[in-house]
């Protein structure tokens, strides 16, 4: 996909500097989701886990794409090449599981950030990111359903159901905020006309827009602007973790064809 | 005999077909219950060798193929524990049941989901010459005399040929790639080798049984297996890998690969559960069951409500 035409080298770094940020978060969380099959509740969330799996884990290769495209390095040399100090996903995408509460919570706010974010898309200068937008708003779509039918059975499921999800809303709460975190780069993406406005702007609109959604079930949703800087490399120990598996086999020989 | 069973068997042998809602004598349902529910729960265990390796899949694209490999299987169990569920309907049986007996280990599961897969190369094997192995019992089940169960492998050996497609690529990799990654390939072939002459049961017997006569299998276990090796066999050789078996050749006058004791008496051991990932796997599953017991009960009120 062509991108950053015109563009200087400058220019093209922050590009690249951003794509990278969105890449890593939809890998992480790719990666989280599909330890999921085969241990999930249900058979049934088995197989819709896997899905939500893939797609997030096609869009990061996509945007991977991009980021080489921007002369970055190949997309399975990002994904498993690069140790958890030249990573930028939020801290909230790369927590271990938890509970069933916790994916659910998490996915859900998750996918109502990348709603937005994608949202930006729509009206940017860049053709490839209109282009994603289309294809990923449109699987985005089924995420948030699937996030909408579970907080609802989870809110209406009992005492139990409904404190472990208050609590995992408390938890992605607390994480919560870098996913919008402002960054030194954003003013230069609106000023090229790539993004409509800085998406740490978008805060204030997804906090509320969170909160609208839980509501009706009794349930809140109170964000703290503290919390560790994944954006900005500031990492849990599980990150490493993760990291090691994913690139247990592929490390093994980075130049042998897999 | 009496004459309902009498009409029966006349419907079987003019090759009529057996829907859900036909007459069906209990012991046609049990037996196809049995094939039925041991097949859905070979589908669920095995998905579990492989989920083991889609968190080190090496690469984005194996890692995108082996995650929709694992979710073909397990959705492949959830068709076929519905095709259970109405046979099982008038014994009080439900697909909980089913997965309570799998679970606690009462239930059969196929041999080869009860090995290691130790290496990447042990999901290439698995994947071509398990999943080929798979192919070749579920295309002879295409012509079962129970229709609901012939619908719907119809749609699973169209999935299943495409995971063929994606274990022989990495198998294909592997063989073209260094020296350490063949070594890892010829392992793998040497671990699997046995469970896969394993995979279609003993030989020797009958093919006079109710099963066949009622037209529920149609195939020799023995058939079936020499269907597999006549396919695979030389595939394997052309790829310069030596199977672990020196008496293994081929008979010309009859066409059929002869192969050396494949030990039968390890075969009945991991089929009444001693297999050496049995317990692990299982008790996986029984994990998962214990963790979400509360999201069981949560969807129960949300339903309810």
């Amino acid at each position: 996909m062509e991108i950053g035409r015109g563009l200087d080298a400058g220019m093209r770094a922050v590009l690249r500097e951003y794509v990278r940020t969105l890449a890593d978060d939809e890998l992480v969380l790719g990666h989280r989701d599909s330890e999921w099959c085969a241990f999930a509740p249900l058979i049934e969330e088995d197989v819709a886990f896997a899905s939500i799996a893939q797609d997030e884990l096609a869009h990061a290769q996509l945007l991977f794409g991009l980021v080489e495209a921007l002369g970055g390095k190949s997309p399975d040399v990002l994904a498993f090449g690069r140790g958890p100090e030249m990573m930028r996903n939020a801290v909230l995408v790369e927590r271990p599981n938890g509970d069933w509460a916790y994916s659910v919570a998490r996915h859900f706010v998750y996918d109502l950030a990348d709603d937005l974010r994608t949202a930006q898309w729509l009206q940017s200068g860049e053709g490839a990111f209109r282009a994603l937008a289309e294809r990923i708003r449109r699987e985005e779509r089924y995420h948030l359903e699937h996030g909408r039918t579970w907080i609802q059975a989870l809110a209406s499921g009992g005492h139990e159901a409904a404190m472990r999800l208050q609590h995992a809303l408390d938890r992605v709460a607390a994480d919560s905020f870098d996913l919008f975190r402002p960054l030194a780069w954003e003013g230069a993406l609106v000023r090229a006309g790539i993004l409509p406005e800085e998406p740490s702007h978008l805060w204030g609109r997804f906090v509320t827009r969170i909160q609208e959604a839980v509501r009706p079930y009794g349930l809140t949703f109170t964000p703290s602007r503290s919390g560790p800087s994944g954006r900005e490399g500031d990492h849990t120990p599980e990150l490493r973790q993760l990291l090691d598996t994913m690139g247990e086999v592929w490390r093994s020989d980075p130049k042998a064809v897999w | 005999m009496d004459m309902d069973l009498k009409d029966f068997e006349a419907r079987i042998a003019r090759g009529e077909l057996v829907e859900a809602d036909d007459f069906m004598p209990d012991a046609y349902r049990r037996q196809c219950l049995r094939l039925i529910v041991t097949h859905a729960n070979s589908e669920l265990m095995g998905a579990l060798p492989e989920r083991e390796w889609i968190p080190r899949a090496p690469g984005l694209g194996r890692k995108l193929a082996i995650l929709s490999k694992v979710q073909d299987e397990i959705g492949h169990a959830q068709m076929i524990y519905r095709v259970a569920e109405d046979l099982a309907a008038p014994f009080g049986i439900t697909r909980q049941d089913m997965l309570d007996d799998l679970i606690e280990g009462r239930a059969k599961f196929h041999n080869v989901f009860s090995y290691p897969a130790p290496t990447w190369a042990d999901v290439g094997i698995i994947a071509w010459l398990v999943d080929g192995a798979a192919l070749e019992t579920q295309g002879a089940l295409l012509k079962t005399s129970y229709a609901p169960y012939a619908r719907i492998l119809r749609r699973i050996c169209a999935e299943e040929a495409v995971h063929l497609k994606h274990g022989e690529d990495i198998v294909l990799t592997l063989a073209a790639g260094t020296p350490a990654q063949r070594a890892m390939l010829q392992d793998a072939l040497a671990r699997w080798w046995r469970p896969l002459l394993h995979f279609f049961g003993p030989p020797g017997e009958g093919t006079n049984s109710d099963a066949f006569r009622w037209r529920i299998r149609t195939a020799s276990n023995e058939a079936l297996r020499q269907g597999f090796l006549r396919k695979y066999v030389p595939k394997i050789q052309r790829l310069g890998l030596v199977i672990p078996d020196p008496e293994l050749r081929l008979d010309e006058a009859s066409g059929n690969w002869l192969y050396g004791d494949p030990d039968w008496d390890e075969f009945w051991r991991v089929i009444r559960g001693g297999g050496l990932q049995t317990v692990e796997r299982l008790s996986l599953r029984r994990l998962s069951r214990a963790e979400h017991s509360w999201v069981v009960a949560a969807m129960r009120r949300d339903s309810a409500a």
